[in-house]
């Protein structure tokens, strides 16, 4: 039994009626527990982490302790942050239920036995809701715990509209794959909501940001949501502010969602095909040719490209580095030592992205094993591809820095690939082995090793500034990704055999 | 001399995972230009030797010679003799088979020039040539096992290592695949295969050896095997008798 499995088990009855929804549920989450066996460390960040939220709510609340319970001021600029959430929450149950689809193996055992396929849907759809609304949930329930605390009972009803918003979102995803596979085809579908969801994620972080790149433009929005808009759009934030009317609404909408979600599930399944799909996938031939190295490479890049699944996640993570980025310009200029800072950060980032797809994941390692090739020509031939496309991003920044400033671009380029050995390094002593289509659980697997790289690269993005600026201190920005590569060299995964 | 080298030769093999003996002194002798079946009950360490044998795991002792050639000191020499077909087909969803066959063969350092007639006419042979620019993540196991066993053909190795190599096809490509496993030896090839269909081994092999325990506890021809014992006896009644 995990920790999780171990923490939640009081919680549930001894004997749920089997079969039934509860059942159902418990039984998803313990398989899913399960799966990550020996995380209690994972479990032990996360509470580390929740810290955070749980004192920014506590100290946020005693800051609007003396608002009125139902702010009218706040419904527009609550409502606007309400639409930003519902998207992401779209954005997120959408891949989800894109993983719903494929992941049927269990779901047909399920299936097969006396269950109403109805109820089996809604397990899994309860599954798809809870991960929707957790991290929302576990952001803004300190908040509204606290203000309850503090005076605002009715704002108790927050989280009963973060969970509705959860429903809601759930079931137009659903809505949105199930009209864009009929439209579309399941795998081109699949690639646009990919796209619409970096889309979807840089546009929020753009926004996030707009206080530092576009001050009075920010300015200008928040004076304009100062007045609230006309009902029913104001029905969500005055739900969230515990206003009966509207949170009779909200919840009844939610419902409703809840119970389309089902439907739309169920439909979904009866349209899928019984076995995966086996629809042909024909273009151009890749030619692999040259020595084994030159095959290898090839292979990785060529695997690489035929992905948009994998692509779309690495823009993805590319999108998480915007606000780091836009540290590096935090007073909106832009300077050719920054922009070769900025370079450096984002080739190690890249590369990092890359590392773990090309040097740790391999869906046929018995091959390569076998295969009449040293295990270092592999690897170099893996590094080599891992490095071909940051070096692509690295070159045309330094061709637009070197013709303002030569020399800054001519430290760009060998930091950058400091910054990209570094974390492919990283990645390459501390992943173990897995089949590519692991990749989406990357992050999820180590916080530590994430928080690790951020500051390897921000260290070196730092020391390539310092550098240009002839400061000393630029040996003690390459001391710290120094150290840390050591420590994980320490640590490092050593082979079972 | 050289072609009275055996294809495979182990002396003293050991292995063990965390406190479990897999493999345990094994010697072994496989001679060239024949099919041998290794059997033995689950967790006989059958698939342990072989994944040695293929430069896949490191023994803790022993020594292993493919066709003369030290595994241990020469991998690569040894590897470019050999190809290794695990139960699980080992493919690059995002590849066609004209594509896995040319990355394979690239590997092995076969020229183009003989490569791309020698996986045309093994896609025909099994029927994959309708399908050879479709990638291969919409396969069936079957399709995906062939493409597999393609791969492990394209550069002709001169020993081919499978185990359960018939596991997921259906009557007809079992039937195939035992047909080119014979022409392979045919041609001069070595084969060595693990199965648990007692009756593929009786019917295609010239030699078995029966694994029990990670040590060799029987070897030799069906008849050799038979040999003293009641009229009849089928390798089921040895392996009974023999590995249980």
């Amino acid at each position: 039994m995990t920790a999780i499995t171990a923490a939640l088990s009081p919680l549930v009855p001894d004997r749920l009626p089997a079969a039934s929804l509860p059942w159902l549920v418990w039984h998803d989450v313990r398989v899913k527990a399960r799966s990550r066996q020996g995380r209690l460390g994972r479990l032990v960040a996360m509470l580390l982490l929740a810290v955070l939220p749980v004192a920014a709510g506590i100290g946020f609340a005693w800051r609007t302790q003396r608002v009125p319970m139902l702010p009218v001021d706040a419904i527009g600029l609550t409502g606007a942050a309400l639409l930003m959430m519902l998207l992401v929450m779209i954005s997120s149950a959408y891949a989800h239920v894109l993983r719903l689809g494929r992941d049927r193996g269990e779901l047909e055992l399920l299936l097969s036995a006396p269950v109403p396929v109805t109820r089996v849907q809604a397990a899994r759809i309860a599954g798809v809701q809870a991960v929707v609304a957790l991290p929302f949930l576990l952001l803004t329930t300190p908040y509204f715990l606290a203000s309850a605390a503090l005076g605002h009972w009715r704002w108790l009803a927050g989280p009963l509209v973060v969970v509705g918003i959860a429903l809601v979102a759930t079931a137009l995803a659903l809505m949105i794959a199930s009209l864009l596979e009929r439209l579309l085809g399941p795998r081109l579908a699949t690639t646009v909501a990919q796209v619409v969801g970096v889309g979807l994620a840089a546009l929020v972080f753009a926004l996030g940001q707009a206080p530092n790149f576009a001050p009075r433009w920010f300015e200008a929005q928040l004076a304009a949501l100062k007045t609230p808009p006309p009902a029913p759009l104001d029905w969500p934030a005055r739900a969230l502010f515990g206003d009966p009317a509207p949170l009779i609404g909200m919840l009844a909408l939610a419902l409703v969602a809840a119970a389309l979600a089902t439907e739309f599930a169920a439909a979904r399944l009866e349209a899928a095909p019984p076995a995966p799909a086996t629809e042909e996938k024909r273009g151009p031939a890749a030619r692999f040719g040259g020595s084994p190295m030159g095959v290898l490479y090839g292979k990785e890049l060529t695997l690489l490209g035929r992905d948009p699944e994998l692509i779309t996640q690495i823009g993805q993570q590319m999108v998480f580095m915007v606000p780091i980025v836009a540290l590096i310009f935090a007073d909106g200029r832009i300077t050719p030592e920054r922009m070769a800072s900025a370079g450096v950060f984002l080739g190690g980032a890249l590369a990092s992205s890359l590392a773990w797809l090309m040097l740790c994941a391999e869906d046929a390692p018995d091959l390569i094993g076998c295969a009449p090739v040293t295990k270092a020509q592999a690897v170099g031939a893996k590094l080599a591809a891992v490095l071909t496309p940051p070096a692509v991003l690295v070159l045309a920044l330094a061709l637009v820095v070197t013709w303002r400033a030569p020399l800054a671009a001519a430290l760009m380029l060998p930091m950058a690939l400091l910054a990209a050995l570094s974390t492919s390094a990283m990645q390459a002593w501390t992943r173990a082995p897995a089949r590519r289509s692991a990749f989406r659980h990357r992050y999820r697997s180590s916080l530590l090793m994430a928080v690790g790289e951020f500051v390897v690269l921000g260290a070196l993005a730092a020391a390539t500034r310092l550098i240009l600026a002839g400061s000393w201190w630029s040996l003690a920005a390459l001391a710290v990704p120094a150290l840390l590569l050591a420590g994980v060299w320490l640590f490092r995964i050593r082979p079972a055999d | 001399m050289h072609a009275l080298l055996p294809a495979l030769s182990i002396r003293g093999l050991a292995k063990a995972y965390a406190g479990h003996v897999a493999v345990d002194g094994l010697d072994l002798e496989v001679p060239a230009g024949q099919i041998y079946a290794l059997l033995g009950p689950n967790g006989a360490g059958k698939t342990t030797t072989l994944r040695i044998v293929a430069g896949l795991a490191r023994a803790d002792a022993g020594s292993i010679r493919l066709f003369g050639t030290d595994v241990e000191a020469d991998p690569i020499t040894a590897k470019q003799m050999l190809a290794w077909l695990p139960d699980e087909p080992l493919l690059y969803d995002k590849l066609t088979p004209a594509e896995y066959l040319a990355f394979i063969a690239g590997l092995w350092r076969v020229p183009a020039s003989v490569a791309e007639p020698r996986a045309a006419a093994l896609l025909a042979r099994l029927g994959l040539w309708d399908r050879r620019d479709v990638r291969c993540e919409g396969f069936s196991r079957g399709m995906k096992q062939k493409v597999a066993l393609a791969g492990a053909l394209i550069h002709e190795p001169r020993l081919l290592i499978l185990d359960e190599p018939l596991t997921g096809l259906d009557a007809a490509a079992a039937r195939l695949v035992k047909d080119m496993l014979q022409e392979r030896v045919a041609a001069g090839g070595t084969v060595i295969l693990t199965t648990h269909i007692l009756e593929v081994a009786e019917r295609i092999a010239s030699r078995i050896g029966i694994i029990r325990s990670g040590k060799l506890v029987a070897e030799g021809s069906m008849a050799e095997l038979a040999a003293g014992r009641a009229e009849g006896t089928t390798l089921e009644d040895l392996f009974l008798e023999l590995a249980a």
